[in-house]
């Protein structure tokens, strides 16, 4: 698995996210955006939502962030392999400019990756706002946080899991506890198993996602949030439609876990 | 005296009770959130109630004596199995993660609990049936998870933890065909074991808006000598708002898993 820590971005995680999961945004992605359909191309569930049962692949090539100037371009912008692809692997560097694949374990055989594709679609990384396509600046106690465990891991072992090793140190995905959200949407990790089962019901909507089996239920029912002191890996996801748009929020999120794998 | 109290007995069919369907379907609304209310999680048998493992923990610990959930209270070991599960019993609290991942109990390690265990563990469970072609049943215990196929699919021959499944429906029962599981989950933490050419075949019967019967009959020649029927029924939550709390046991086990990986830093 290539994957480095990530919970230093987790500790300054807004604890209010708004995931925005577009039944035309994902045909969009999932045929190439060849085509956008209009409101009446959409399936109906019996019960009159828009149906967006199936199985998807979250697998793409933008960035999660835009390359600052004078970082390699952006997929979109300029023909190249996907990103983690041989001759564009992005090399995430912590807060004190080491590689994090300092601190990954070893990556698995070729043959375990699946690349995404590369679609032209005019957007050039996956945050949109802010404009400028960057995660805009942890508070000073967070960047204090990060630094602070960044020092901490210089000269931790890395590799194979021994003594002297990664455990508590490691982040929630790596040691098989969740990849948290919407770091289970993140594309840009481009490694594998990156397919998700969704399905519907009258007031509810499920994914199942494939890496690390797990199931978020989305109930539609207006119910209220999970007291705050309560935390889930997953938080607590509540759902309604806008027009043809499925808008989730989700609250109540344990802090350790990430938002993407490729923020640092 | 012989009194009629017209309580619905437990594997009585009750014609009478025809479940809603769901929208724009002829098949009955499953959907809900459902746990059993059995020890069987603890041994599948009849058990008496017993001490924890763990003796500073007291009662909070401690195994409640409870009715099994196996028909004729008998499962058909053959000989030699019935000495690996003796010894499973024995090495239940078990872990090396590192050389053979298979020994101890599955729960104490926080892997998924297979099929039919996930069903009967103290933890709910919530079926959600819509109307594409598989029903996801999501167990709140270590986010486990299975996607019953109802369309006719070739199988995957690839083993995992929970198996698996296919459905159809026969009449109202839901029918689900479990194979292709790995030799590691057990049926309880008593040890009762299968091999991975285990078969299970489900059934959950609607009996009322609070209830369902669940019957799972299990096939497995190299461990037992015939098929044998386990029966329990599902209770449906019924307060406002029932929803699955997270239980991701993983970080729970990681120091009895990996302690000993724990980081000491070099510098």
């Amino acid at each position: 698995m290539r994957v480095g820590y990530r919970g230093s971005i987790g500790a300054a995680v807004i604890l209010l996210a708004v995931l925005t999961l577009s039944p035309r945004l994902i045909a969009q992605q999932a045929n190439g955006g060849a085509s956008r359909p209009g409101s009446d191309q959409i399936g109906r569930t019996p019960w009159g939502d828009p149906d967006l049962q199936g199985i998807w692949n979250s697998l793409g090539s933008l960035p999660f962030q835009r390359p600052r100037p004078g970082e390699k371009p952006p997929e979109n912008e300029e023909a190249g392999p996907p990103v983690g692809a041989p001759g564009n692997t992005p090399v995430l560097k912590d807060a004190l400019g080491n590689p994090t694949s300092e601190r990954a374990t070893g990556n698995g055989p070729e043959h375990w990756y699946e690349r995404g594709l590369s679609i032209r679609t005019g957007q050039t990384s996956l945050v949109v706002d802010p404009p400028d396509g960057r995660i805009p600046p942890m508070t000073p106690e967070a960047q204090k946080r990060r630094r602070a465990f960044d020092e901490s891991m210089v000269g931790v072992a890395k590799d194979e899991p021994r003594p002297g090793g990664w455990l508590e140190t490691s982040d929630p995905w790596l040691r098989c506890i969740t990849r948290g959200i919407p770091g289970m949407f993140d594309p840009t990790t481009t490694a594998y198993n990156m397919n998700f089962l969704i399905t519907q019901g009258p007031g509810w909507v499920a994914m199942v996602s494939e890496m690390i089996h797990e199931t978020r239920i989305i109930p539609l029912d207006g119910r209220p949030a999970l007291p705050s002191n309560v935390r889930q890996w997953l938080g607590d996801s509540r759902g309604h439609w806008e027009g043809d748009t499925l808008v989730v929020e989700t609250t109540n999120i344990e802090p350790k876990t990430a938002i993407s794998a490729s923020t640092l | 005296m012989l009194i009629c109290t017209g309580i619905p007995v437990a594997g009585q069919d009750q014609p009478g009770y025809k479940a809603p369907r769901l929208r724009g379907s002829d098949h009955p609304d499953l959907n809900g959130i459902y746990q059993a209310f059995t020890t069987a999680n603890w041994d599948i048998l009849t058990h008496s109630a017993e001490a924890g493992p763990v003796p500073s923990l007291g009662a909070w610990f401690a195994r409640p004596g409870g009715q099994g959930i196996v028909e004729g209270n008998e499962i058909p070991y053959q000989p030699s199995a019935l000495k690996t599960k003796q010894q499973n019993f024995a090495d239940r609290l078990k872990v090396d993660s590192y050389k053979n991942r298979g020994m101890g109990d599955s729960e104490l390690k926080c892997f998924m609990p297979g099929v039919p265990r996930a069903t009967y563990m103290p933890y709910p469970f919530q079926i959600l049936q819509g109307s594409s072609k598989f029903i996801v049943v999501a167990y709140e215990f270590a986010n486990a998870s299975r996607v019953i196929h109802m369309e006719k699919l070739p199988p995957s021959g690839v083993a995992s933890w929970m198996g698996e499944s296919h459905g159809r429906w026969e009449g109202d029962t839901l029918v689900v065909e479990v194979s292709g599981f790995n030799d590691m989950t057990w049926f309880d933490r008593a040890g009762n074991f299968h091999s991975e050419d285990m078969k299970v075949v489900e059934r959950y019967t609607p009996m009322s808006p609070y209830h369902m019967m669940y019957e799972a009959t299990i096939e497995d020649p190299k461990v037992f000598t015939r098929p044998w029927k386990i029966r329990l029924p599902l209770y449906r939550r019924i307060e406002p708002g029932a929803r699955l709390m997270e239980f991701n046991c993983v970080e729970f086990t990681n120091e009895l898993m990996y302690g000993r990986f724990k980081a000491q830093p070099t510098k």
